[in-house]
């Protein structure tokens, strides 16, 4: 029941939160966030920054992190306070909940899937110990009562268990999921509105994000990036929420450049005789491939290389040295290895090797098996700490003979006299 | 040998995928660049994930303004069906390609259906309550540590779920050691097998201050009982035994 009413305090919470930064957001920049959804992806974005900022100045203070989570409450709760008296923020909320949604049966396979990866997260346990090592330190957060710094993200969901009576581990498995995936998905949904204008074409897009991050397990060295395995990290924020939201920021912008550009261009008989540069006139010229982007390309061709060369080099070297150490590691430890005559396939002898290296050897056979037993004692040593032979007949210890008389050394020997009992 | 051909196909399995996601994206910034659009693919390096949503949704996009583009008439009927058939194999194609980028997120590897809110098996949570009312400390705040030497499987999730717990070998796996010393790094790799080097672990965990050991029975096996070595057993939890060293 506390798991429950946390949920939803917390998505009550944040969509409070998101709705009304949005809002201030976007009588700053209305230009930029000029549809309801880019407006909550906004307010979303901006009230898990002003926590980060609120974090990093409380733990660099050694501040206790109730305090910053408070100063943030309080932070947001203004921006509420003020939205609410604002007469235009009811027309704003019936803009965004408008009834227009539950006529586009279309958008039901997106926001199952989306709900699907909510329930899977939230049903699911990792086995895996490396996306498991992501919560690693929130239950120290929330014991010490101290923000890490880099760490944002993980002392918010302290606070947040700290506040509703919860483990800190259950706020970051079972509660986060409800706030924080839809938040991503969103912020993708104000990407779509702006890159297509077709509402069919930004379905499938949305369709395509789900998909990817539904198989989106790319490799243990991406977990921490990876939205279904590390949805409640500041890594994953970044990723998914802030890098997104400045792609439709700058997608903005050069659409106004765009605009204003078609808005003031000059005659062309003062461009031909102006122009000298060569770049101005490549660029453009040539919108797309130009010196510019084509350097930039480049550039991150040649980082993606390099990073790919450093990586492969690290894992190739520390190959190596486990190689090196191998055989050292190996001889180590106290080992058993059996000898099998060639002949009927049969064990014949057991080679005991102690830690301290000396050898000891159980059985034997008759005299046939000398030949590859002298050759496989030789392997490991030329001298038996102690031979232990099943009985003092001729079949047992013809082999134990014959070794001695090649050169192996033998300290003690014992007849075992072992009767079988069928 | 064979534990070198384990870790080249580890290997290959920990990288294989981080190259598709790679070659996926350029693929679209390909396609992205070949249909002229007004927007520059370079941007989408901000959002890969973005991108070749974006790019995959550009081909379906274009896919159906070709079959548009065609006249009326008996050709018509031909063109839309052709052109169905072109939507429905582009469709299929990006599905596939994205399918193929990744594993599936919840496969059975690395998912079990979750047994409690905090997602730690329900066994080491009982685990933590027995270790805290065997050895008596229920401090809140985390400051009295109870040290514990016990598997790396264990000591994961002991230390995840309890910061009271100091585990002397949580680590997820060889590579996340390098901090380690040669020491801690030989208990972990004797802790990793069923009888591990009972005499010259214990000594070593002596010498780094751990006084508690936890294992199971089941599946770590000592040469020697470990009150040979003075310890002392302070509690059981279903396998696992609790033992304090008995000699401070």
């Amino acid at each position: 029941m506390k798991i429950f009413t946390a949920v939803l305090i917390t998505i009550i919470i944040f969509v409070f939160f998101s709705l009304c930064t949005g809002l201030v957001l976007q009588k700053k920049f209305k230009k930029v966030f000029d549809t309801s959804v880019s407006v909550i992806a906004a307010g979303f974005c901006a009230e898990l920054i002003l926590y980060f900022l609120i974090n990093s100045v409380v733990s660099l203070v050694r501040g206790s992190l109730l305090v910053s989570g408070c100063i943030w409450l309080a932070a947001e709760g203004s921006i509420v306070l003020w939205a609410f008296i604002r007469d235009d923020f009811w027309q704003y909320l019936k803009s965004v909940f408008n009834k227009r949604l539950l006529k586009k049966p279309e958008v039901l396979p997106v926001i199952i899937l989306i709900i699907l990866q909510v329930v899977g997260v939230t049903v699911t346990a990792y086995e895996n110990p490396g996306a498991l090592m992501q919560a690693k330190d929130i239950a120290d957060i929330y014991i010490s009562n101290i923000p890490i710094f880099t760490k944002p993200m993980l002392s918010l969901w302290a606070f947040s268990a700290k506040i509703s009576g919860i483990h800190p581990l259950a706020a970051v498995y079972t509660v986060s999921p409800f706030v924080m995936i839809p938040g991503y998905y969103i912020i993708y949904w104000g990407l779509s509105k702006k890159l297509f204008t077709g509402r069919y074409d930004r379905l499938f897009m949305m369709l395509l994000v789900c998909l990817l991050n539904f198989w989106g397990y790319q490799s243990e060295y991406l977990l921490k990036y990876t939205l279904l395995y590390s949805w409640f990290s500041g890594t994953v924020f970044l990723v998914h929420g802030i890098l997104p939201m400045s792609l439709g920021m700058l997608l903005s912008r050069k659409d106004k450049l765009t605009v204003s550009a078609k808005e003031q261009e000059k005659p062309e008989e003062w461009h031909d005789s102006e122009v000298d540069d060569w770049e101005e006139d490549d660029m453009k010229n040539h919108r797309i491939i130009n010196s510019r982007t084509v350097a930039i390309g480049l550039l991150a061709v040649v980082i993606m290389l390099v990073a790919s060369v450093y990586i492969m080099n690290r894992k190739i070297n520390s190959l190596y040295e486990a190689t090196v150490n191998l055989q050292a590691q190996v001889n180590e430890g106290c080992s058993i290895y059996e000898f099998r005559s060639e002949g009927t396939g049969e064990t014949e002898a057991y080679l005991i090797r102690q830690t301290n290296g000396s050898i000891i050897l159980i059985g034997g056979g008759d005299k046939e098996n000398a030949e590859a037993l002298y050759d496989y004692i030789k392997g490991y040593s030329d001298k038996v700490d102690a031979w232990y032979l099943k009985s003092d007949k001729s079949g047992d210890t013809g082999a134990y003979t014959e070794c001695i008389s090649k050169g192996i050394k033998v300290g003690n020997t014992y007849y075992l006299n072992i009767k079988e009992v069928k | 040998m064979r534990e070198l051909l384990d870790t080249l196909v580890s290997s290959y399995n920990d990288y294989r995928g981080t190259g598709k996601l790679l070659a996926l994206f350029l693929v679209s910034v390909l396609i992205i660049y070949l249909y002229k659009n007004k927007t520059n693919p370079l941007m989408f390096i901000l959002s890969p994930i973005a991108g070749i949503a974006y790019a995959f949704t550009l081909l379906r996009e274009r896919c159906i303004k070709e079959v548009k583009k065609k006249t009326l008439g008996e050709v018509f009927v031909c063109s839309r069906l052709y052109g169905n058939i072109m939507t429905v194999l582009v469709i299929g194609f990006t599905v596939l390609m994205i399918m193929l980028s990744g594993r599936w997120i919840f496969s059975d590897k690395d998912h079990y259906l979750a047994q409690n809110s905090v997602h730690i098996k329900q066994d080491y949570i009982g685990l933590s309550d027995e270790i805290h009312k065997s050895t008596g400390i229920y401090d809140g705040s985390g400051e009295e540590k109870i040290r514990i030497l016990s598997t790396p499987e264990i000591s994961n999730y002991l230390e995840i779920y309890d910061p009271a717990l100091e585990l002397l070998v949580a680590y997820p796996s060889r590579e996340e050691m390098t901090k380690a010393d040669d020491d801690i790094t030989y208990i972990y790799d004797q802790m990793l097998i069923s009888t591990p080097d009972q005499e010259r672990v214990i000594r070593l965990t002596r010498e780094k201050g751990y006084d508690h050991i936890v294992y199971n029975s089941q599946k770590t096996y000592w040469n020697l009982p470990l009150e040979e070595f003075g310890y002392e057993l302070i509690g059981e939890y279903g396998d696992y035994k609790i033992y304090k060293d008995g000699t401070e």
